[in-house]
């Protein structure tokens, strides 16, 4: 009798957890991170210059790519082979720069990650982003978050690249990020980012 | 064959229905190993992709993994329940089918969208359609397309306000399953008929073994009954052949055009003819000769023409020329598979049986002649009766006429003519002086009365005396007109003849104070017969109902004799009161020897019997029994020329044995 009750009220409760859980889920899945007040010119982030032992942020000859992540963050990795693609059909004419997000106490190796790696891969130039001090300054507070400027440091691109959190796979993000990359002109395309929040809400506040 | 396809499309069905419950029952149990499985991988699966969620530098277990225990444990938890709460239902498979498209989406989700998981989906199709069950396939896409609307189109739509992917990939994607599906499917309908095809020929194989079955026990049985009636058909046939071989008479086969085919030895014994003399041959041309008679021939012929059964008995010579009489019963056998006839003969040699019976015919007509004659010796007996009655009559006639003649009143008168003559002188003084001759006058006129009565008295007996005589005169007339009469045929009335009876019995018959009653109607026509016997029968009848009704001292005496027309013959009752005839002495009567009468020698009736036959008819008593009367009817036909012409034939045959024909 008892396993009989007990049966019809999980026959219930199933379904229930699981529309519940999946609203959760797909809450966590789409809401987009935050995103702050990125610098449209990149030339105007000098900074950027002397931190550059050796070459400029702003290329003459080609576009560059900012990507800050977080080397731990799960849902980052499908922007990396988000990314690996989009460069794969850009035919490696742009650079691309990725701040990895490091605690201030900890040494730069703590970047290290496959996401990192990857990276690497895609010869991009990682650099650890103590405290996401750079984060703070291009007003990036997600990890995921793709910054396309021009070779003359215009804003080109700002946004995620996944059509969700941790979601891989060719997007409309994707796709405007090639055309961006292969037309290097027009306005600023925006989308929202989704991942791991690199810097507390607190900070991003700030 | 007894096939009923109704009811075969039954058997199908439920063997399809049992068959298939059975499939799914095996494919849920797989299923519920699947859904538990899954249900770890995908934590597994959440754990190594996704184990932490990073803010900043703080981490926290990922959602994923969570995701992955509640979610997936609600999938899982549901499947396996329901399917063992609904284990035969056909739902339980959409449900399944639905929790396992919702686990694909999951681990989809669980690994980032990568292209490796979403095999899954295909993965998980493929196992579905282990069902056999296209619906199935289509509650899975329909829920894939959906899951993917509401996930990624929908909830961001309506949450955020943006959509992050194209919003036709869930389309593309629903594409991709529907493409697969429309190929499962029609595996699946093609799989089911596969089965509900085997279903088929199982139960075909069923009935025809079951059939087959029937048909062998069937056919068992006939043979059985077959080698039965074989053995008992053999046997009968080796009974069959043995009469036909030892029997004395003589069987023949021939064909239909009566050509012999077969003999036995009982042939050779009685012809002659040993068996290759006679095949080939008819028996016609080897046994007949020349006394064989041509009407006897030509009607076997043409029964053989006509092919007819005969029988016949004929005259036919041995080979060694003897003659012998031959009893033969032919029968024609039509062949079953052949359309031609065969004749079986059975012959027997009956010249001993047909010697004995001419023997006995003329014992018969010797008895029936003797018999006659006691017969006749008997209505003589009763006719001499007859007049030794009336003779007495006459000799008391005689002796009263003789006393009367004696004590006449003549010798008076001669007294007193001697007186008148001793006083003829003075008779007149005498006579009117003497007191003796005054008493004179008076004492004649007293004679003569005397006399004038006596004269009519002797006149009364003279007449009574005369009738006696006349009557003797009729009754040895009548016996004389019988004794005359012997075999002559003569037209006669009926009225005539029981007249004639009646006068013969006559004295018997009044001395007995017996009533006769005659009801003839004079109407009747003549008829032409042997008068002699049919009042030989008559008078025999009438006087057994006198005889009856004295040796019974019967009060009330009665003869009641009638005759109508029946038919083609004359009946004539003879009905007495007396005291009737016992039952079981009603067969016997007619008997030779059998009598009732104290007297009696029992010939009368026998040979009244045996007179009726002669004449054609015949004689038969009746009696309701002791006290109830008896009547005798005899019924004798009309002079028939054709009648007339059989007993001349018989009477001929008898008389000569070489025409005897008894067919």
């Amino acid at each position: 009798m008892s396993f009989r009750v007990v049966k019809i009220v999980l026959l219930w409760v199933f379904p229930i957890a699981y529309l519940l859980g999946s609203w959760m889920l797909a809450d966590y899945s789409n809401r987009p991170g935050n995103v702050g007040v990125v610098p449209a010119d990149l030339n105007a982030v000098d900074e950027f210059s002397n931190w550059m032992t050796e070459e400029s942020l702003v290329s003459s000859d080609e576009p560059t790519l900012i990507l800050f992540y977080h080397p731990h963050c799960p849902c980052t990795k499908a922007t990396i082979e988000n990314l690996r693609q989009a460069v794969d059909r850009s035919k490696d004419r742009i650079r691309i720069v990725a701040f990895g997000f490091c605690p201030s106490d900890q040494p730069d190796s703590w970047i290290s990650s496959p996401l990192t790696t990857n990276l690497r891969r895609l010869k991009a130039s990682v650099v650890a982003d103590k405290s996401g001090e750079y984060c703070s300054k291009f007003g990036v507070t997600t990890s995921g978050h793709v910054l396309l400027y021009g070779h003359q440091g215009q804003l080109l691109f700002s946004g995620g690249i996944t059509s969700g959190r941790g979601h891989e796979g060719v997007c409309p993000a994707t796709r405007d990020l090639v055309k961006q990359i292969k037309a290097e002109a027009g306005s600023q395309i925006r989308w929202p980012v989704f991942g791991c929040s690199i810097v507390t809400s607190e900070v991003s506040k700030q | 064959m007894n096939f009923n396809p109704s009811l075969n499309e039954d058997k199908t069905n439920s063997l399809f229905k049992a068959r298939y419950q059975a499939e799914c029952s095996r494919v849920n149990r797989f299923m519920i190993w699947l859904m538990a499985a899954q249900w770890f991988v995908g934590i597994g699966f959440a754990s190594f992709f996704s184990s932490l969620t990073w803010i900043g530098e703080r981490y926290e277990i990922h959602v994923h993994v969570w995701a992955a225990i509640v979610l997936g444990g609600a999938i899982s938890g549901f499947a396996i329940l329901w399917a063992r709460t609904f284990p035969k239902a056909s739902h339980t498979r959409h449900v399944i089918a639905i929790s396992q498209v919702l686990w694909s989406a999951l681990l989809i989700h669980l690994s980032g969208g990568r292209i490796e998981t979403h095999f899954h989906v295909f993965a998980s199709l493929a196992i579905l359609s282990i069902y056999r069950d296209w619906k199935v396939l289509m509650t899975a896409t329909f829920v894939v397309a959906l899951d993917h609307f509401v996930r990624g189109v929908f909830y961001p739509l309506s949450a955020f306000g943006i959509v992050t992917e194209s919003p036709y990939r869930w389309i593309e994607h629903a594409a991709w399953v529907l493409f697969e599906v429309s190929f499962l499917a029609p595996g699946c309908v093609m799989l089911r008929n596969e089965i509900m095809e085997l279903c088929v020929r199982q139960t075909q194989i069923e009935d025809a073994k079951k059939t087959v079955d029937e048909r062998v026990k069937k056919r068992t049985s006939e043979l059985s009954s077959a080698n039965e009636s074989l053995a008992s058909k053999t046997m009968e046939a080796e009974k069959l052949a043995l009469v036909a071989k030892y029997t004395d008479n003589a069987v023949i086969i021939t064909n239909g055009d009566a050509e012999i085919e077969w003999v036995n030895a009982g042939f050779e014994r009685i012809t002659g003819y040993s068996e290759e003399e006679s095949i080939g041959k008819r028996p016609v041309d080897l046994l007949n000769g020349p006394n064989t008679d041509p009407k006897q021939i030509e009607a076997m012929e043409a029964a053989i023409k006509n092919k007819q059964p005969y029988d016949f008995e004929m005259l036919r010579y041995r080979k060694n020329g003897e003659a012998f009489w031959m009893a033969i019963e032919a029968r024609p056998i039509q062949n079953e598979n052949e359309s031609r006839t065969q004749f079986i003969l059975v012959e027997s040699d009956i010249t001993a049986r047909v010697d004995a019976e001419l023997e006995r015919q003329k014992l018969n007509e010797q008895l029936v002649e003797a018999s006659r004659a006691a017969g006749i010796a008997e209505v003589a007996t009763g006719v001499l009766h007859n007049v030794g009655n009336v003779l007495n009559s006459v000799n008391v006639s005689a002796s009263v006429i003789e006393k009367r003649m004696r004590k006449s009143a003549l010798g008076k008168l001669q007294r007193v003519a001697t007186l008148i003559e001793e006083n003829a002188e003075n008779f007149g003084a005498f006579v009117s002086d003497d007191s003796r001759g005054q008493r004179i006058p008076d004492y004649i006129v007293k004679v003569t009365d005397a006399l004038h009565d006596e004269r009519l008295r002797v006149t009364h007996e003279f007449s009574d005396l005369l009738n006696n005589i006349e009557h003797i005169k009729e009754i040895v007339a009548v016996q004389q007109d019988m004794a005359k009469s012997t075999g002559l045929q003569q037209s006669v009335t009926v009225g005539d003849v029981v007249e004639d009876a009646l006068v013969a019995n006559k004295g018997t018959l009044i001395n007995h104070d017996i009533q006769i009653e005659l009801d003839i109607s004079s109407e009747l026509p003549e008829f032409v017969t042997d008068k002699r016997k049919v009042l030989q029968i008559l008078i025999n009848l009438i006087s057994n109902a006198k005889d009856a009704m004295v040796q019974a001292n019967a009060t009330d005496r009665g003869i009641e004799i009638s005759a109508s027309q029946v038919d083609d013959s004359i009946q004539i009752d003879v009905k007495d009161s007396g005291p009737g005839i016992a039952n079981e002495n009603l067969s016997r009567i007619f008997q030779h020897g059998f009598t009732t009468k104290k007297t009696g020698h029992g010939f009368g009736l026998h040979s009244s019997a045996n007179a009726a036959t002669e004449l054609g008819g015949s004689l038969v008593a009746f009696s309701k029994g002791i006290g109830q009367g008896a009547m005798f009817r005899l019924t004798l036909p009309f002079s028939n020329p054709e009648v007339q012409d059989r007993r001349k034939q018989k009477i001929d045959q008898i008389k000569n044995p070489q025409a005897i024909s008894v067919t």
